[in-house]
């Protein structure tokens, strides 16, 4: 007669078993679901991962940073008017945590002479939720890529190992039209206080700082103006930061010659600037880098042949709030 | 940590606790939960968590005081010589330990209106004062209060309340009732449970169950799903079209796209939550109450409320709706008006000043602004509106032989309430009241449904990929609800099936919520909506 199997000891392997399909079934999709997966604008973060279509070692600038990188600097703008190449890595919200993992994936691919690190992101409170996040992201892809199942097509993964399938005519840059101005006009008043970062902050941004030397670029603090996020308190947090570490700090929320008018030139009360702020404030951080940095001008280098097409897809898009200017 | 659906607490905390908990002996398992507890509340509230422990110590030391007046008044009354003296004497201590409940309540009530409430009723003031060009200007405090005061609140008051009703015996363990207030699982967005029901359980040091434990998991799943696959991804439509200024841009039609996907948002994100909350307690074998019954099956908005936040509504009816109806005042009342307006209405103007005190309390709970304070009153008057429509709609009914069973008249009237209630939540998310009837006025004068033919619904926010999603899991959460209201049990009917068949299922689940949640860049979930409250 055969014996029957102990109820107890059942139940711990079918526990057991049930863990292991799990595991597996996770493993699976990550090879479906990963950042080779062909895909064209189902990922919803485009911005930051449109670097990634970019060809290697072509990007002179990277800025790194949450909605305020976006929502103010204009790389198409800065071309035009300066001649160098630039890409904004940012995404709303972003925590420092996330920016960090951006520049260590972005210095695999290219060799800028600069990395700006926008400072906003560094004040963003972290729940212990990111770096297990991070973590399992990192193991399993498909917790990060998941959102390409829209445009999800098997026959093509893994195609081609090299190919990374989405791009950003804006390079990162987002466009808003909207005037929703701001009252608050003086947000910087001097005090001698420090806003703290918060706890296990500044190790990310020891971090992104170690990333860069290690891969001989220099990494730079810059203030997107805001009068909402930004104060006199924190830009002596980040001057303090410069110091400790040897870093460069600009913060545009003190260069009065920007002239914005944050009567017209903010789309939410002075949170972020609107197209308008950001087209006066690229025109200032552009001469700054040119001023700053030993950039070359490749406007006429055939390699850059694509960049002065931009303008075309740049003029579409902000073509509406022309009239407005 | 900031919700239940945080990989911190799903596969970090929740994790330890069962894993520690699993392995105590029976008389160390409830500390393990009181320990798990106070360091979740910490999480969460930092030092805010003091509130927390001014509220258990004073309900504790309230309701030993009032026992012990209980005692003493016993003790009297046994040596008092007649009915009289015996009368006069429970009075006395019915007063004294009237006087240690009201204060008790009232510090606890007042915690939570100064923190809560102060920065709203000064706000209001200050309007006041400059509408009558007084120049007085008050300052409004900032304060922190501990996440979850709410819940934890109306569960003190119950507690002291009930003590001082008989209901339940003072407990003289603080360690039992502490975890009674702070149980991790319900801190934040409650179910609002009852000492009678809940302490003890908790404090029993209950075995791990396979059945309990699986039983647990599949719950957390369940709720996991609702509110990732489905709340944060309407939450993007959401957020664009009740944006300030945003929705002038829209026509009718997408502003009732918007209230019926914000109630959507709301229902799944709050019962995917709750899903979890129970879930998690039911792993240490502990049943917590629901807090949910398929509300959307409701034919009334009286029923509605039955079957949405069921344990806010029992604690309102129990603690205030009962208490005023049945004080001598309204009693006075109803009798003189049974005498005027006969059976059917008489007793309805003392049922109408009950109901007002429920919903104005049940608005302001909800936050505190003229929106909420809108939100209460506008379930007071569809309510009372229907308490008072209800005896002419049935002699109507009777003459014209129409039947409320039949299944068009069920329909006409389940439908009639969800879109009452969606009309009810736009109110209640719009950026003010305000911007809640200058949306109202859109949906009512501008309404057109040009954007569900022209793709317009397709840009904002939700794809058409995304509408299927939605629409698939609106599917099964219908379809479990249908079964739910049949009295059975989908986790039971899934038990029964062979092993390889569970599996199928549960991994499905499983890639379902990884696969197509809305999670990571470029979606921003929703905060724990009722962690605010």
């Amino acid at each position: 007669m055969q014996k029957k199997m102990n109820p107890t000891l059942k139940k711990w392997l079918l526990g057991i078993a049930f863990v292991m399909a799990a595991v597996a079934m996770v493993v699976l999709l990550s090879v479906f679901f990963n950042e080779k997966t062909p895909d064209t604008d189902a990922l919803k973060d485009v911005k930051p991962y449109g670097l990634l279509a970019e060809p290697d070692d072509t990007i002179d600038v990277l800025i790194f940073g949450d909605s305020e990188a976006f929502s103010t600097f204009s790389p198409v703008q800065m071309w035009e008017e300066y001649g160098f190449s630039s890409y904004v890595v940012s995404s709303a919200s972003q925590y420092i945590s996330l920016t960090d993992s951006f520049v260590k994936q972005s210095l695999a691919h290219q060799k800028p002479k600069v990395v700006f690190l926008e400072t906003n992101a560094m004040f963003r409170k972290m729940t212990a939720d990111k770096p297990l996040e991070s973590t399992l992201e990192r193991i399993f892809p498909v917790f990060q890529y998941h959102n390409l199942w829209k445009n999800f097509d098997p026959a093509n993964v893994n195609e081609n190992e090299d190919d990374y399938f989405w791009n950003n005519a804006l390079k990162g840059f987002k466009y808003i039209s909207i005037v929703n101005p701001s009252k608050k006009k003086d947000y910087m008043k001097a005090t001698g206080k420090r806003k703290p970062l918060p706890a296990s902050n500044e190790s990310y941004v020891e971090s992104i700082i170690n990333t860069c030397k290690k891969h001989g670029v220099e990494p730079v603090f810059v203030s997107a103006p805001s009068t909402v996020n930004w104060n006199y308190a924190k830009h002596n947090t980040v001057t303090d930061l410069a110091k400790k570490y040897g870093v460069k700090y600009i913060d545009l929320n003190l260069e009065n010659a920007i002239g914005l008018d944050w009567s017209k030139d903010t789309c939410d009360r002075g949170d972020h600037v609107n197209y308008f702020g950001a087209t006066k404030t690229t025109a200032y951080f552009g001469n700054y880098i040119k001023n700053n940095f030993e950039l070359a001008d490749r406007r006429n280098d055939p390699a850059y042949s694509e960049w002065n097409t931009l303008h075309e897809k740049y003029a579409e898009v902000t073509a509406g709030s022309k009239s407005k200017i | 940590m900031n919700s239940y659906i945080s990989l911190a607490y799903l596969i970090l905390f929740l994790p330890a606790v069962v894993l520690l908990y699993a392995v105590m002996p029976k008389k160390a398992k409830p500390y393990v939960l009181l320990a798990a507890s106070v360091a979740f509340a910490y999480l969460i509230s930092h030092f805010f968590i003091i509130y927390l422990v001014v509220t258990a110590l004073s309900v504790y030391v309230a309701a030993l005081l009032v026992k012990k007046q209980k005692e003493r008044c016993k003790t009297a009354r046994t040596v008092a010589e007649n009915r009289e003296e015996k009368k006069i004497i429970k009075a006395r201590y019915t007063r004294i330990q009237l006087f240690i409940v009201s204060l008790a309540i009232i510090l606890n009530i007042g915690i939570l209106s100064v923190l809560k409430y102060s920065p709203f009723f000064l706000t209001t003031f200050n309007q006041v004062f400059a509408m009558f060009n007084i120049g007085i200007k008050l300052p409004l405090p900032k304060f922190h209060a501990c996440i979850g005061i709410s819940f934890y609140t109306l569960q003190a008051v119950s507690y002291i309340h009930d003590v001082y009703k008989d209901k339940v015996e003072a407990d003289t363990n603080f360690a039992r009732l502490a975890l009674y207030m702070s149980f991790f699982p319900i801190i934040m967005e409650g179910p609002i449970c009852r000492y009678a029901d809940t302490a003890l359980p908790l404090w029993e040091g209950k075995k791990i169950e396979y059945k309990n434990f699986t039983y647990g998991l599949q719950r957390i799943a369940y709720g996991i799903m609702k509110k990732v696959v489905v709340a944060d991804r309407t939450n993007l439509l959401v957020t664009t079209i009740f944006r300030e200024f945003q929705y002038c841009n829209y026509d009718g039609g997408i502003i009732l796209l918007g209230a019926v996907m914000y109630t959507i948002e709301l229902y799944m994100e709050f019962s995917g939550t709750i899903d979890i909350v129970i879930g998690s307690a039911e792993i240490f074998g502990i049943t917590i109450p629901e807090n949910f019954r398929q509300p959307f099956f409701a034919k009334s908005i009286s029923e509605f409320w039955q079957r949405w936040h069921i344990t806010l509504g029992t604690w309102f009816r129990d603690y205030i709706f009962y208490p005023v109806t049945m004080s001598k005042p309204m009693k006075k009342l109803t009798k003189n008006c049974r005498k005027k307006l006969g059976r059917d209405y008489g007793p309805l103007p003392a049922s109408i000043i009950a109901f007002f005190c429920v919903w104005l309390c049940n608005g302001l709970w909800h936050g505190a602004g003229w929106e909420y304070i809108f939100f209460g009153m506008y379930h007071f008057a569809l309510i009372s509106l229907g308490a008072l429509v209800l005896p002419l709609s049935n002699k109507l009914f009777e003459k014209l032989h129409l039947s409320r069973k039949s299944i068009p008249y069920k329909i006409f009237a389940v439908a009639r309430t969800c879109i009452l209630v969606c009309i009810g939540e736009m109110f209640f998310n719009a950026r003010g009241l305000n911007e809640g009837f200058k949306m109202f006025k859109i949906l009512v004068s501008r309404f057109s449904l040009k954007a569900f033919f022209n793709g317009g619904i397709f840009t904002i926010g939700m794809d058409r990929f995304d509408y299927i999603i939605v629409a698939v899991i609106l599917v099964i959460v219908l379809i479990v609800g249908i079964m739910r209201e049949k009295g059975r049990s989908v986790r039971d009917l899934i038990a029964a099936k062979p092993f390889a068949v569970r599996f199928l299922i549960f991994l499905t689940m499983l890639a379902v919520i990884i696969i197509f949640g809305a999670y990571g860049k470029g979606y921003i979930p929703i905060n724990p909506i009722y962690a605010n409250f």
